[in-house]
């Protein structure tokens, strides 16, 4: 019982010392792992493979030749500035928050046998196309 | 005092961190709420007729794929609805993606009979 009100009360005291920052991370969209990332490798993973590991694709283009998966990770905090209804700190108590996003995207080229011919991992910038076979001006084999 | 403050510190950080990356549901789980889709056993029939229409139909068929909700009340349930995800300020920055929390990827063999089939939580 000691312990817990202890335990309380430098919470309490910790909330009501002025500014915290308490940051988070949080995956909101499709977020492989390491692991995962890494098994893929060129000329040897088939099609069937990246399906079982991450699931239907976002994207899927020429006749399956190309597949886009996109993911999301979101970062932020809430900035504790006191705790309303604390005395002085009442005028500015508050929680503020700050939320900002990472988009990454997986582009990966199956050869005619649909195993992997080449991926690549990027971030999704804030003006980048998100087409991004389109951008790197690709075309279909039998088409140049 | 300063210690406490700083245990209470990564204490709030672990709570407000949450991970989830792509991974394989449960063999249980599967066969509690799935349980016609048995390797080796189940025909594209009879999981069409049961699923209805894939989301998804690779290499001329022999792969399907839905993406699926659940719910206590209801399990698995095909879904087809599509979000955004937003990668900028502005509207037009936005990637459609499916609302889904769960990918079912199913291989067929040459007899139209499951081979091999994965049940995936893509989303939290």
């Amino acid at each position: 019982m000691k312990k817990i009100f202890i335990s309380t009360s430098i919470t309490i005291l910790f909330l009501c010392s002025g500014c915290i920052y308490i940051p988070y991370h949080m995956h909101t969209h499709r977020v492989p792992d390491e692991k995962t990332l890494s098994s893929i490798k060129e000329r040897v993973t088939s099609k069937e493979d990246i399906l079982m590991m991450l699931g239907e694709p976002d994207r899927v283009k020429y006749n399956e030749r190309l597949f886009s998966y996109w993911w999301q990770e979101e970062y932020g905090g809430f900035g504790v500035w006191g705790v309303p209804g604390m005395g002085k700190v009442e005028a500015e108590g508050g929680i503020e928050t700050s939320t900002t996003y990472s988009t990454y995207s997986l582009h990966i080229e199956f050869d005619e046998n649909n195993i992997v011919k080449w991926f690549e991992i990027k971030k999704i910038g804030m003006f980048d196309n998100i087409d991004y076979f389109e951008e790197m001006e690709w075309t279909p084999p039998g088409s140049e | 005092m300063l210690l406490r403050k700083v245990i209470f510190y990564f204490l709030f950080v672990f709570l407000f961190t949450a991970c989830a990356h792509i991974r394989v549901v449960d063999e249980s789980i599967q066969q509690k709420w799935l349980p016609f889709i048995e390797d080796g056993k189940t025909t594209k029939d009879e999981v069409l007729l049961k699923l209805g229409n894939p989301s998804g139909q690779f290499e001329g068929g022999r792969i399907l794929t839905y993406t699926m909700t659940f719910s206590e009340e209801k399990g698995f349930q095909v879904n087809y609805e599509r979000t955004f995800i937003s990668h900028g300020p502005w509207p037009c920055y936005k990637l459609s993606v499916s609302k889904a929390e769960y990918n079912l990827i199913l291989v067929f063999n040459e007899n139209n009979t499951l081979s091999k089939h994965n049940l995936l939580k893509v989303s939290p």
